[in-house]
């Protein structure tokens, strides 16, 4: 039995990836690539603000201790306060609510705020694009949802992709060679693909659905829906007292000993309705976390079943985990690095694709050779303002160097030399990177943390330079970005 | 007891020797390798879940698939003589169609369709379940709708009729709206 689409189908659906992938493309690179960086988005946090202190050792009373300093620094305390305990990725203690986050030291006492700001700049553009949030999140998911259309019409669109599936040729034709390694790289790197699409289009997407089938179905009662798929909240009422951070810890390690706090939740401090909840990996699953409730007095109250509640409840509090790749070990990062990336040069080979095919050169192929090159040397460029001149807006230097780098290659109108300047530079601003940081935190250069990101940016840097200096054989012809 | 890192790597290495008995049987008449091939990579998760959990396990055999197969295709790429373009832009490599069906296809294919999947969805959500088990529909239907929402998003730009289209999914969004209201 032939399962392979008909001609037609195969037409019409190359055509759709064609519009579909083109319409996108600039803003699928930039989700693609902040997404492949945000991977080490701890690593980054803890490379940008070396200073606070590192312990993953702690007892009770230091938690005891952060939380009463806290309320005590604090004039308005938010409806929740979280601790955040050390994990074997982020060995930091930091306490906050909606409005203020401080380190804890290793006595309990504040440290200085928490201060990652081109960290928190890649994680926003690559969650919601820099827009206000609501807003920006169902954009970027819409974009999931573009890449699943992609997914689809590739797979429709290309009758032979499992016939090719081991053949990559180089050295011939520009469009093919592009088609190649779009197509392998995609076919092989599906299962990632399509989990990447879908959670990712699930974060902004369940927001839209909520409302539509809380009205449908709860009256307009949002909590009500929102209980039955994550569980209800437990709501307290007893006399006020000190909050007993000890005996819950303590009776979570008897009933729980395989699981590890990763956070504390204090709902309603000092109020009738304080509650304390403790958040804990539970080995093996993929859940974010298992919220164990405790009442002020370290009563255990019970839990919200993220591990063993109704499967559709385990699903969904699995998915950010799965997205982010933070699960296993720091080989699963190596991982989703790679895979990510590749995923990032499909989103850029898919264009180029296009590009090869009608051929020529004119100015769309130099604003796209601006932004492929650009953005890797804008989000150096933003790195390097947060160093030498303060991080007060640094998407304000990314987005100038970015477009800059654009109206440079529509100046240059010739691909090969646009793109070896922006490698150059962008080899030359990682260097300076690593001098600033060398000059700024010379004290914490050499941390095994740091230390490992900045040999992964000096290689980084080699290999722009590589790419810059690299010979191009002169009969390739079209030269892309 | 055997050390988990033992399970780790013999799941590595059904995972890699699975790939390549598929790619020793590919393009020849080898249905024995093929269905080896396949074995081990079912495999693979399996062993991986003794040490891992299943949850674990299937995201790393899925992972490891995907490296693998990249790594036996980087060693195998074919060279190939240098072809030259002709230097000239083919405008015509998309559907030449006007400013305002470029504009109606963004329309249809973007809010409309995203409008008809999600009232469609959140109607299946009242189908599939009663009001015990409407918490699994709700997650069920909110994997579906993505998908589905990508699905007409390729059907719309693949149409070469899209007034048809867009008229279709306003049938959707009108009956899923009217089979929704209380």
């Amino acid at each position: 039995m032939k399962m392979s689409p008909s001609p037609e189908v195969v037409k019409r659906s190359l055509s759709a990836h064609s519009v579909i992938g083109l319409v996108v493309g600039a803003l699928m690179y930039l989700i693609c690539l902040t997404g492949t960086v945000a991977v080490l988005a701890f690593e980054f946090e803890r490379w940008e603000q070396p200073e606070p202190a590192e312990f993953m050792q702690y007892d009770e009373h230091v938690l005891q201790r952060a939380l009463t300093a806290f309320l005590e620094r604090v004039e308005a305390v938010g409806e929740t306060v979280f601790i955040v305990l050390p994990t074997a990725e982020l060995p930091r203690i930091h306490v906050a609510d909606e409005n203020h986050e401080w380190f804890v030291e290793p006595d309990g006492s504040l440290g200085p705020a928490v201060a990652a700001p081109w960290t928190q700049m890649l994680k926003d553009l690559h969650v919601s694009l820099h827009l206000p949030t609501s807003v920006g999140i169902v954009i970027v998911s819409a974009l999931g949802v573009m890449l699943l259309a992609l997914i689809i019409s590739g797979l429709l669109a290309h009758p032979r992709i499992f016939k090719d599936a081991f053949r990559l040729r180089t050295g011939g034709s520009k469009r093919l060679e592009m088609a190649d390694l779009h197509n392998r790289l995609s076919v092989w790197g599906l299962p990632f693909h399509l989990m990447i699409a879908l959670t990712g289009a699930l974060f902004g997407l369940l927001g839209p659905l909520a409302l539509v089938a809380a009205t449908a179905y709860y009256g307009g009662d949002q909590e009500a829906l929102v209980a039955d798929v994550y569980g209800a909240d437990l709501v307290v009422d007893e006399d006020v007292q000190p909050l007993q951070i000890g005996v819950a810890l303590t009776h979570l390690r008897q009933m729980a000993p395989d699981a590890e706090p990763i956070f504390l939740m204090i709902q309603h401090p000092g109020t009738r309705h304080q509650l304390l909840e403790v958040a804990a990996r539970v080995p093996g699953r993929l859940i974010y976390a298992e919220i164990y409730q405790y009442g002020a007095d370290g009563a255990y109250l019970g839990h919200q079943g993220f591990s063993d509640g109704i499967a559709g409840r385990q699903a969904i509090y699995s998915i950010y985990r799965l997205h982010f790749g933070q699960f296993g070990s720091g080989a699963v990062k190596v991982l989703y690095l790679l895979l990510g990336l590749a995923l990032t040069v499909v989103s850029v080979s898919g264009v180029n694709i296009w590009l090869a095919r009608r051929g020529g050169r004119d100015w769309v192929n130099a604003l796209w050779c601006g932004t492929v090159w650009g953005l890797p040397l804008a989000l150096v460029a933003a790195a390097l303002q947060g160093l030498l001149v303060g991080m007060a807006a640094p998407l304000i230097g990314l987005l100038f160097v970015w477009l800059g780098a654009m109206v440079l290659c529509l100046r240059f109108a010739d691909e090969v030399r646009s793109r070896k300047t922006l490698q150059c530079a962008c080899a030359a601003a990682l260097l300076l990177l690593l001098l600033a940081y060398y000059v700024v935190h010379s004290e914490h250069f050499g941390l095994p943390g740091n230390l490992l990101i900045n040999a992964g940016l000096l290689i980084l840097s080699a290999v722009f330079g590589i790419l810059a200096f690299r010979r191009i054989t002169p009969a390739v012809q079209n030269p892309l970005p | 007891m055997i050390p988990s890192f033992l399970y780790d790597l013999l799941a590595l290495l059904l995972c890699v020797a699975g790939i390549l008995l598929l790619r020793l049987s590919w393009r020849r008449q080898r249905t024995a390798l093929v269905w080896t091939g396949w074995l081990l990579l079912a495999l693979s998760p399996v062993v991986w879940s003794v040490s891992a959990g299943v949850e674990f396990a299937v995201s790393y055999a899925l992972l490891a698939l995907s490296i693998a197969a990249w790594l036996l295709i980087a060693v195998n790429v074919e060279r190939q003589p240098a072809k030259a373009g002709n230097g000239a832009v083919d405008t015509a490599t998309l559907p030449a169609t006007t400013a305002l069906h470029k504009l109606g296809t963004f329309l249809v294919a973007g809010p409309l369709a995203a409008s008809a999947s999600l009232l469609a969805c959140a109607l299946l959500v009242g189908l599939a379940s009663g009001a015990e088990s409407r918490g699994n529909s709700m997650v069920l239907t909110a994997f579906v709708f993505p998908l589905a929402w990508g699905a007409a998003v390729v059907w719309v730009c693949a149409s070469d009729r899209l007034l048809r289209t867009a008229g279709l999914l306003l049938v959707v969004t009108v009956v899923a709206a009217l089979g929704l209201m209380p």
